[in-house]
């Protein structure tokens, strides 16, 4: 965009939020109670940069986690499919896996990693089974 | 009619919340409905009775520790038909509402329960491999019998609060469910829980119908898992918060089946419940929070008729 729309674009906004003002607002100005100061804030509906991951990619993911035998096993899926933090978050929100903002990246795989790998070799372990791997079944140890 | 233990091995999961409020909503409906307390912990029969009540008129000769004490002695088992007592509060209150048809009776538990495990035990102790079998038999599998034997004709469904641990008397109400029902928190430890139950039910179930298949006078059992409530839910924008969330997902994904409706948390209303002798099912709250209460608990009872088939 050039500087020229650019400033129109910053009027108009300006002048929309001046008409948004009452008459009560303007004198208070006026009176010099009040002043006027500018505050430029991100929008609520600001479109996402990033693109993510599509719910069959994730979906994919979940399966394969499911089919690891060890947490190392997940780890490396985990590593291979996310690029990044934004992508593990989105992943950890579509298995409902509480993720804080302050989360490091290791926090959240780790997070990932015991509610679905971990999950199950704990389920194994106190049911006396152990995870196959190759079928993704389980079968009872003697 | 259908026996479902209400079970989790983790304490404190509110097992007797969701027995007392099932059984309420179930007679409201007009379901005759008795209930089995085997928790020593006795919870499901003080949400009913008064302790001072019981101490007087119950707790001699009208709970089920009476009918354990028999089977430790050898004796021929006093009916559980003598054991059955009628809460006076919840039938009136149910009469006053327009539904005569719907009645809760109650075995009550006793709070010496908890010896009973030991010398129930002592049956299995000493005697040849045949006689072993026998007893455990005789031990684990004569409740069944005698809850079918007294519910046949008189109730639609029977509710057994059972205590959290895997002991013989809790073995006795498993053997003798047809179904079985696990209120879990949604939380680590609540969870685990649900994962120790189904292996130790897989084994008992095992066990038993491997010596009643040498038994001609006893039946194979088949209790089968009617899923998980979870119950304590913490709610944000209608649905449980995130942490919860979580765990019923994790839950789902180990394919365990999960119901769909819950029990939310609410400190204040279901402790006043129990002591007013009124599960909190059957009260008109006209505080918001309060009020959600009832509805979800409706819900849950649509749900275990639809999936418990009663």
């Amino acid at each position: 965009m050039c500087l020229t729309k650019a400033t129109i674009k910053i009027f108009e906004e300006l002048a929309g939020e001046f008409n948004s003002l009452s008459e009560a607002d303007l004198l208070q100005v006026v009176e010099g109670t009040h002043e006027l100061t500018l505050k430029i804030t991100k929008k609520k509906s600001a479109p996402k940069i990033t693109k993510g991951l599509s719910n069959s990619q994730k979906d994919d993911t979940l399966k394969r986690l499911q089919k690891c035998q060890s947490r190392e096993d997940g780890l490396a899926v985990l590593s291979e499919t996310f690029k990044n933090k934004k992508e593990l978050e989105q992943f950890a929100k579509f298995i409902e896996v509480m993720v804080l903002k302050q989360d490091k990246v290791d926090q959240i795989r780790s997070k990932i990693i015991e509610a679905t790998v971990g999950a199950v070799l704990r389920s194994n372990a106190i049911q006396g089974k152990k995870h196959d791997t190759v079928e993704g079944t389980t079968t009872e140890l003697p | 009619m259908p026996i479902i233990s209400v079970i989790n091995y983790k304490g404190g999961v509110g097992k007797t919340t969701v027995t007392a409020n099932l059984a309420g909503e179930l007679a409201y409906r007009g379901k005759k409905v008795l209930l089995l307390d085997m928790d020593a912990q006795a919870s499901l029969t003080f949400s009913f009775v008064t302790p001072d009540y019981w101490n007087y008129n119950l707790k001699q000769k009208k709970t089920i520790k009476q009918w354990f004490d028999c089977i430790t002695n050898g004796v021929k088992t006093v009916p559980l038909s003598d054991l059955v007592e009628s809460p006076s509060k919840i039938n009136k209150f149910l009469s006053k509402a327009g539904r005569p048809d719907g009645v809760i009776d109650l075995i009550s538990s006793h709070l010496g329960l908890i010896n009973v495990d030991l010398e129930l035990a002592n049956l299995f102790s000493g005697g040849t491999i045949t006689q072993f079998k026998r007893n455990y038999l005789k031990v684990h599998g004569k409740l069944r019998t005698e809850i079918q034997d007294v519910g046949r004709n008189k109730y639609d469904v029977v509710l057994i609060d059972c205590p959290p641990n895997f002991n013989i008397v809790t073995k006795n109400a498993l053997i003798a469910s047809d179904k079985i029902l696990i209120p879990a928190k949604p939380d680590y430890l609540s969870t685990l829980g649900i994962d120790y139950l189904y292996r130790n039910v897989q084994t008992l179930v095992k066990d038993f119908n491997e010596y009643a298949s040498e038994d001609s006078d006893t039946d194979e059992v088949t209790p089968e898992f009617l899923g998980v409530v979870f119950t304590m839910i913490q709610t944000y924008s209608g649905e449980p918060i995130s942490a919860h969330r979580q765990y019923i997902a994790q839950t789902e994904r180990l394919g365990v089946p999960v119901l769909k409706s819950y029990f939310r948390e609410n400190k204040t209303i279901f402790p006043e419940a129990a002591q007013n002798g009124l599960p909190a099912v059957l009260n008109h709250y006209s505080n918001m929070s309060h009020s959600r209460v009832v509805p979800e608990i409706e819900d849950f009872v649509d749900e275990f008729i639809r999936i418990a088939g009663v």
